[in-house]
């Protein structure tokens, strides 16, 4: 079971402080929290708990929680063990975390356990914490450049693009919290960062939201168009297998990526002023979609598969719409899709007065090129490019689930 | 941040009527709002909660109440050691209070302290079976402890003050001569002669202020009339002002050197303020020197962290004696924090082979001409270190043995 104790003997990023186990899970409603994945009328306080152990790490196929942040950090753990005591004390913080309950009591000599920004009890309030690891944490500094999964390397360049000068790109770790409340991810925000300041530091960060059904169906983005509704049905372990999972030896993947999952980070502003000034025809031409209902051009509903082989030039959906170019849905390009599992963003003011709103993009799938890429290729110079800004983001492993009570995320990789 | 003595907040208090329930309470955090009262007055110190017979180790949630006419310290106790297992320390007449920790099996008593001077101790009981998460007990620690800490952190003080009384007249005598140039190679040692002192939150009073201050604050910013003192004199000398704008800067420094030498033998050091300046010295350095936020155009908040390193080991240096019994492992753990973040900053000295390159600002990295990797890696040290420091103003929190 959970080696509660432990974090008390390994003192190395905390050392004195109780570094915190959860003392009360099982007592405070955990287990009549509701299941992933099950929707309102929940009132219990600690909110729903999503297991954190499993096959693969919670927050991929977890449908999407209300609030999100994308964190991305760079690894100072001196050496190689204590990189490994870093991924150990991650992995107990998250265990608490994503459980809930009550922050253990600590000795007179020590400051508080939790910063009670939840309360005194911590809710599990449907909170998943998904960790990835970025290629610059193969270079020479752990000695684990033969541990590369095979298609890890950093986010490039792509022709639409605004990087220069960036401060939000690529990392050695990327950290995704979601939960059903924003305080609940700030919370488990900074719980990590006091309790490993010594392993790793914050090195850029984004916050999303996600949007309830407006009226019904998928999640509308900033431009009002409903979004990640083709996403793949990765609830059938057969599409999951094919499209999600990395595969331990397969394709050159190290046996430890078993269960992993490549993830695309990336921040795209949308300048929503010019396009509040583009008419609906161009706004749908380029989309591909009737934004107010979703459907595809040539269908009634946003379930609709659009029917690219009857529309062979691009009378009803034109060829260079957004949703053609990302999904042809010819046979040769099933392998090539992506789960989606991006949250709108709205952070501040330019220089103009023009709001910095957006999408944070975030795919995973098996095979970073295989997928990603190959829908980014179509997608270079699409219509809609005028209208966003890629910004930032990278590359991400997210490492394979945490099997049980004495296994860590990453043990695999560092074993 | 000065934190207020409670002993006087208390006493500030009317006494209220209370009628306490007596029991006992052993449950975890979901049951306590249920939790019996335990009563706190003239005639006991909690006896109903050690007169109870069923008590295991675990989890614990005691309500206290204090029915006498004073506030109390409460105490948890193992009667053998006196350690400190628990602690309510300004329990107010009329209005309870909930205490919670997690005991191993042993033998405990509640030590009342009130703040007449009255110490009552209720009679010991035993907790059986054994806890996992079980809190450690902390000696305690009489306010009389702290004496030889502050007279040897006082020593410390007085034998470096003549070193800055020194290094600002030379300062004073650059500015007075109008040798800008010598200037400013003589305002860093002066600087960091006063930044080694260990100085936090004020702690020399309105000396520091005068000594020491940034602009924030003042209504004119950084060409407000009253703004004093070393970084006052650094703005003008790397923002072009003249000798004549400096000379009184520089005149005025020496004056209140002389000041605060002069009343330092008579102004009191609150014991307490030594385990609170040994970590709140280097919180202050992340907040005004790594940010480079007090960095008013020498570039040199590196070699004011470091001579804020060095304060804050003088301040520990004092504490040994106390921290070491108490958490044999800490003072370890923070000298190798120290020593690695000392590290970090010597790496970032872009003198080529030496300790000085001769230049006004002595070879230091400028905060924001850091790279990421090398402000990260400054990040991670000080910032585990203040992790671990942030312990100590508990640990040695003034608690009576008897």
């Amino acid at each position: 079971m959970s080696p509660s104790s432990e974090p008390l003997r390994r003192r190395s990023f905390l050392r004195g402080a109780a570094v915190g186990t959860a003392v009360g899970v099982g007592a405070l409603g955990v287990e009549r929290a509701a299941a992933a994945g099950s929707d309102g009328g929940d009132t219990d306080p600690a909110g729903r708990r999503i297991p954190f152990e499993g096959p693969h790490q919670a927050g991929i196929t977890t449908p999407q929680q209300a609030a999100a942040t994308f964190a991305s950090f760079d690894v100072t753990a001196v050496d190689r063990a204590a990189l490994r005591e870093l991924f150990r004390t991650l992995t107990d913080r998250i265990r608490f975390l994503t459980a809930g309950g009550t922050p253990p009591d600590v000795s007179v000599a020590s400051v508080p356990a939790d910063s009670a920004t939840l309360g005194p009890d911590v809710p599990a309030d449907g909170l998943t914490v998904t960790v990835g690891v970025g290629s610059s944490l193969f270079d020479a500094r752990y000695g684990l450049a033969a541990r590369r999964p095979a298609r890890l390397k950093p986010m490039p360049v792509f022709p639409n693009d605004h990087l220069a000068g960036s401060t939000e790109l690529h990392g050695d770790l990327s950290i995704q919290f979601c939960a059903d409340s924003r305080d609940t991810v700030m919370h488990a925000l900074r719980d990590i960062a006091k309790h490993t300041r010594s392993g790793m530091q914050l090195n850029w960060k984004a916050d999303g939201f996600h949007a309830a059904p407006r009226p019904t169906g998928a999640q509308r983005n900033q431009l009002g168009f409903k979004d990640g509704i083709a996403n793949p049905d990765v609830a059938t372990a057969a599409v999951a297998d094919a499209l999600l999972w990395t595969r331990g030896g397969v394709g050159g993947e190290p046996a430890w990526a078993e269960g992993g999952s490549y993830q695309v980070v990336r921040i795209i502003r949308m300048l929503v002023e010019f396009w509040d000034r583009v008419s609906l025809r161009e706004q749908e031409t380029m989309i591909g979609r009737r934004r107010d209902t979703g459907a595809p051009l040539d269908g009634n509903r946003e379930t609709d598969i659009p029917d690219y082989a009857a529309d062979p030039q691009g009378i009803a959906v034109p060829m260079s719409a957004h949703i053609r170019l990302a999904n042809p849905r010819t046979r040769a390009t099933a392998a090539q899709q992506i789960l989606r599992r991006g949250y709108n963003y709205d952070r501040g003011v330019d220089v103009n007065g023009n709001l910095d709103v957006g999408l944070l993009f975030c795919s995973y799938q098996q095979d970073v090129v295989r997928q990603f890429e190959a829908v980014q290729a179509r997608l270079a110079d699409e219509p809609l490019v005028d209208y966003i800004q890629p910004t930032g983001g990278g590359y991400f492993f997210a490492l394979p689930g945490v099997r049980d009570g004495s296994d860590f995320l990453g043990a695999g990789m560092l074993s | 941040m000065r934190r207020p003595p409670l002993r006087a907040a208390a006493a500030a208090l009317t006494a209220a009527t209370v009628i306490a329930l007596l029991g006992v309470a052993v449950s975890d955090a979901a049951d306590a709002p249920a939790a019996p009262v335990i009563t706190v007055s003239e005639s006991g110190c909690g006896a109903e909660w050690a007169a109870a017979t069923d008590g295991h180790a675990g989890h614990l949630v005691l309500r206290l109440s204090d029915t006498a006419r004073d506030p109390a310290e409460v105490y948890l106790i193992a009667p053998g050691s006196g350690d400190v297992y628990a602690e309510v320390l300004s329990l107010l007449p009329g209005v309870p209070r909930t205490l919670s920790t997690t005991l191993d099996g042993g033998s405990y008593a509640l030590r009342c302290v009130f703040t007449d001077g009255q110490v009552r101790t209720s009679p010991s009981r035993t907790l059986s079976g054994t806890v996992a998460d079980a809190v450690a007990g902390v000696p305690p620690l009489p306010d009389l402890d702290l004496g030889a800490p502050v007279t040897a952190y006082r020593a410390y003080v007085t034998a470096a003050l003549p070193g800055l009384l020194a290094a600002s007249r030379r300062l004073d005598a650059d500015l007075a001569a109008g040798d800008l140039a010598r200037a400013r190679a003589d305002w860093l040692p002066a600087h960091l002669d006063y930044e080694r002192l260990g100085a936090a939150y004020n702690s020399f009073g309105d000396f520091d202020g005068a000594i020491d201050g940034t602009a924030d604050g003042l209504p004119g910013g950084t060409a407000d009339p009253s703004w004093t003192g070393f970084h006052r004199i650094e703005y003008g000398l790397w923002h072009g002002q003249g000798a004549a704008v400096l000379r009184p800067l520089g005149s005025g420094l020496v004056k209140d050197v002389q000041d605060m030498i002069a009343d330092f033998p008579s102004a009191d050091t609150d014991p307490g303020d030594l385990p609170l300046r040994s970590h709140e010295i280097l919180e202050n350095a992340l907040q005004f020197q790594l940010t480079g936020a007090s960095d008013y155009g020498s570039g040199t908040a590196l070699a004011t962290l470091q001579a804020n390193v060095q304060g804050t080991r003088a301040v520990l240096g004092t504490l040994t004696a106390l921290i070491t019994p108490r958490d044999p492992a800490l003072l370890p753990a923070v000298d190798a924090g120290l020593s690695a973040l000392d590290a970090d900053l010597a790496a970032c000295r872009t003198a080529p082979g030496g300790p000085s390159d001769g230049s006004p600002t002595d070879g230091w990295t400028a905060p924001a001409a850091l790279s990421l990797t090398q402000r990260q890696w400054l990040d991670s040290a000080l910032g585990g270190l203040l992790e671990q420091l942030s312990t100590v103003p508990d640990l040695l929190q003034g608690r009576p043995s008897a």
